[in-house]
């Protein structure tokens, strides 16, 4: 295996382990080519796998730093400690792991000498290896180290191999953990990273919202209803035009109620980003969108500051009837106490929602484990509650598809 | 023998080296000045054949890459143009059954009721024709035009098209016979006939999310806006020798100024599009009244309005506030 498949590798798996959509044929495709076609320089190398890589401008920042980190980091690492090694032997070899033909990046096996074995002999394993580094070598003690060459007269013959394998796998994970004493070190791991991740990226929240949805026909007659004209043509026993239909479109249609302000505050950009797949997804009719503070009241408002109130009744009445609506709330689990009061409030309100449709679903931002002894534990009895994870937002989106409510949930029972 | 597997982009807008596949129907020629690394990128989607996804603000020639690329490289331009009503089916043929049926009535009776075949009732559409010149060993460019704008399911329905390179026009198929099946493949392997398969290149807007296993298989490109010397580059390809120098430099100078601007944000940021349609407007003036376009522009201060502004600011709230800045400069 050459050695930038070694560094690659934690490049592309950073990548997918952060929700990027990428598959083991998108890795192979890259390496084939790479293997095919070389590598000029290693911003050649960044472009390309970025391109390959990274399948939106969040992705791309993202790319970026993990390039910087796993690759760009080690190969300056590397390459400063060829520069220092070649000043210490007299040599007048300075090639960069990766150089200008690919024929260099295959042959530049780097290896380092363990500077615990350091002034042994020269094993015979050596013989077709180029310079050569071994990853266990500390880097502040680079400076002490000599470079082998094939070459006879750059050969340093009292230096010994302890490993003639390849380790860069290896060695860029050592090298930011013993990031300290060199000067190099650490200085690009200090980039602050300022694309916010979420637990659940908008492309996945996106993904799930394609699950709403109530095809229906409507909207202009454009389409063959090819069944509807073999019938006409049937009764009548002669052709006499085709019968239309319209499309099926998406009617499934959203009344959103977020909880605004107060404990619900660390969780804004979560649920503006909740929000923007929404809207991005673009496959629901129509999305309402109002906001309440601690529990829906009389009145809902539709500007996020709890400006421009509305009676509930009528939002109710004219968004919820026979609709999707999901609330999002903390319902009192963040402060991580009991309100009786809350609790009451909100289930009159639930009762009210009841009456005008049953494909209702409440998440929670705050954890599962953080709901016991809290409102939020009781309220979730009345409610299909579920946590703000991949697997909530599934299954909340699940009830406001018509799914049943979970046994044990039911807006009538006893709580004690 | 031809040398489609040795054809490369270039993107430095100069006349196209290869010798077109249609010699009768040539793309027409573009002046398009790519980044290096798009150039790479698309180099990269040509040797793999991948589809490469293409974002970036608008009017910023996303659209423009593919003209270039088809000119360049010489092969026919298949253009798609999505609309919120487009399906994936129609990129690849229409069939059209209410002909078929006027047609059996109207033969009904006669001495001769056959009919045509049922293939002649299906018309290919742009991707379905792309896929047939590939079987007949001829490569194109396949332009599949804001894709965010049609309904979230047609980027999915694309999916498997765009893997398999076939389809077969299932209401065409006869009796006793198989549907008419067009393979871009040709029953090779993919790698055997990469040079011959059509190289798609996809915009959006990102309007809407893609699905993610559509993604996985894009090659992503965002394309960004040219720095001062790529502008210059792009200007003198547009208006080779019709603008001085000096007129060139200040203008794309107060542009800049206007675009990256800082007092407020734009709804619509003006862009390369734009810049060429206002040399477009700039040149005009110069040329059909006398006026001094250098002189103008150089005199040009803070508070006055600039010429052309219709070329370059698009709607009216990014309008009202560059009259405000003007104002406000005015009055300091």
């Amino acid at each position: 295996m050459r050695e930038y498949e070694a560094l690659l590798y934690p490049v592309f798996d950073y990548l997918q382990r952060h929700n990027v959509p990428l598959g083991v044929s998108e890795y192979e495709l890259a390496l084939s080519t790479l293997r095919d076609s070389g590598i000029a320089d290693i911003e050649h190398l960044k472009r390309f796998c970025r391109l390959v890589w990274a399948k939106s401008l969040e992705d791309q920042e993202l790319f970026d730093t993990a390039f910087a980190e796993f690759v760009e980091y080690s190969v300056q690492v590397e390459f400063v400690k060829i520069l220092r090694d070649v000043e210490q032997t007299d040599s007048s070899i300075s090639t960069s792991p990766f150089d200008t033909d690919e024929e260099t990046v295959s042959d530049g096996n780097l290896q380092q000498d363990d500077s615990t074995v350091n002034q042994t002999e020269h094993q015979s394993s050596q013989e077709h290896g180029q310079k050569s580094f071994d990853s266990e070598t500390e880097l502040k003690d680079s400076t002490q180290h000599t470079l082998q060459t094939d070459e006879p007269d750059k050969v340093d013959t009292k230096t010994e191999t302890q490993e003639s394998s390849i380790q860069w796998g290896h060695s860029h994970s050592r090298f930011h953990k013993r990031g300290g004493g060199n000067l190099y070190a650490g200085r690009d791991l200090m980039k602050f990273h300022l694309t916010p991740r979420f637990p659940l990226g908008r492309r996945e929240m996106a993904g799930a919202w394609r699950h709403l949805r109530r095809l229906q026909r409507s909207g202009h007659p454009e389409e063959l209803d090819v069944e509807g004209t073999i019938h006409q043509v049937c009764q009548s026993g002669f052709f006499v035009q085709p019968v239309l239909q319209p499309r099926r479109r998406n009617q499934a249609k959203l009344l959103l109620l977020i909880d605004q302000r107060g404990s619900m505050s660390p969780f804004r950009p979560l649920v503006k980003l909740l929000l923007e797949s929404i809207l991005r997804g673009g496959m629901l009719g129509r999305v309402a969108v109002y906001y309440f503070h601690d529990c829906p009241g009389e009145y809902l408002y539709q500007q996020r500051n709890l400006h421009e109130a509305f009676p509930c009744k009528d939002i109710l009445l004219h968004h919820a009837r026979e609709n999707s609506v999901l609330i999002i709330s903390d319902a009192g689990a963040a402060r991580g106490n009991y309100d009786h009061q809350r609790q009451q409030q909100t289930r009159a309100f639930l009762k009210e929602l009841h009456e005008y449709t049953y494909l209702y679903a409440w998440l929670n931002p705050v954890p599962l484990n953080r709901w016991q002894g809290t409102t939020a534990e009781v309220i979730a009895h009345f409610v299909p509650m579920y946590p703000f994870d991949r697997e909530g937002l599934h299954d909340a989106i699940t009830i406001l598809r018509g799914h049943p409510f979970p046994p044990g949930v039911n807006i009538d029972v006893k709580y004690a | 023998m031809n040398d489609y597997a040795e054809r490369q982009y270039e993107g430095k807008g100069n006349n196209s080296q290869n010798e077109p596949i249609f010699k009768d129907d040539p793309p027409k020629k573009e002046h398009y000045i790519a980044a290096k690394p798009l150039v790479e990128a698309v180099n990269v989607a040509l040797y793999l054949r991948r589809p490469l996804l293409l974002e970036g603000e608008a009017g910023c020639g996303k659209t423009r890459l593919a003209y270039s690329v088809a000119y360049e490289l010489g092969y026919p331009l298949k253009e798609c143009y999505i609309r919120s009503t487009s399906r994936a089916k129609d990129l690849l043929y229409t069939y059209d059954a209410v002909k078929r049926l006027y047609d059996i009535h109207e033969k009904k009776g006669k001495d001769d009721e056959s009919l045509p075949p049922r293939e002649e009732y299906a018309t290919l559409g742009e991707l379905g024709e792309a896929i047939e010149l590939s079987q007949k060993d001829k490569p194109s460019v396949v332009l599949i035009d804001e894709i965010d704008k049609a309904d979230i399911d047609f980027p999915n329905d694309l999916l498997l098209v765009l893997d398999r390179l076939w389809f077969t026009i299932d209401e065409a198929k006869e009796k006793g016979q198989k549907a008419p099946r067009y393979d871009a493949l040709n029953g090779q392997e993919r790698h055997e006939r990469t040079h011959v398969l059509p190289l798609i290149i996809i915009t959006s807007n990102r309007e809407k999310e893609l699905p993610k296993p559509f993604l996985r298989r894009c090659l992503f490109y965002y394309i960004e806006f040219p720095q001062k010397d790529k502008l210059e580059e792009i200007v003198n390809s547009h208006f080779p020798n019709r603008l001085s120098t000096e007129t060139v430099d200040i203008a794309i100078k107060r542009f800049l100024q206007l675009r990256q601007q800082k007092q407020f944000s734009w709804r619509k940021r003006p862009s390369t599009s734009e810049l060429l349609d206002w040399f477009l407007a700039l040149e005009r003036d110069e040329k059909q009244q006398g006026i001094n376009i250098y002189q103008t522009l150089s005199t040009l201060t803070e508070g006055r309005e600039f010429p052309h502004l219709e070329a370059l600011v698009k709607n009216q709230s990014d309008r009202d506030k560059l009259k405000d800045l003007e104002i406000k400069n005015e009055q300091e």
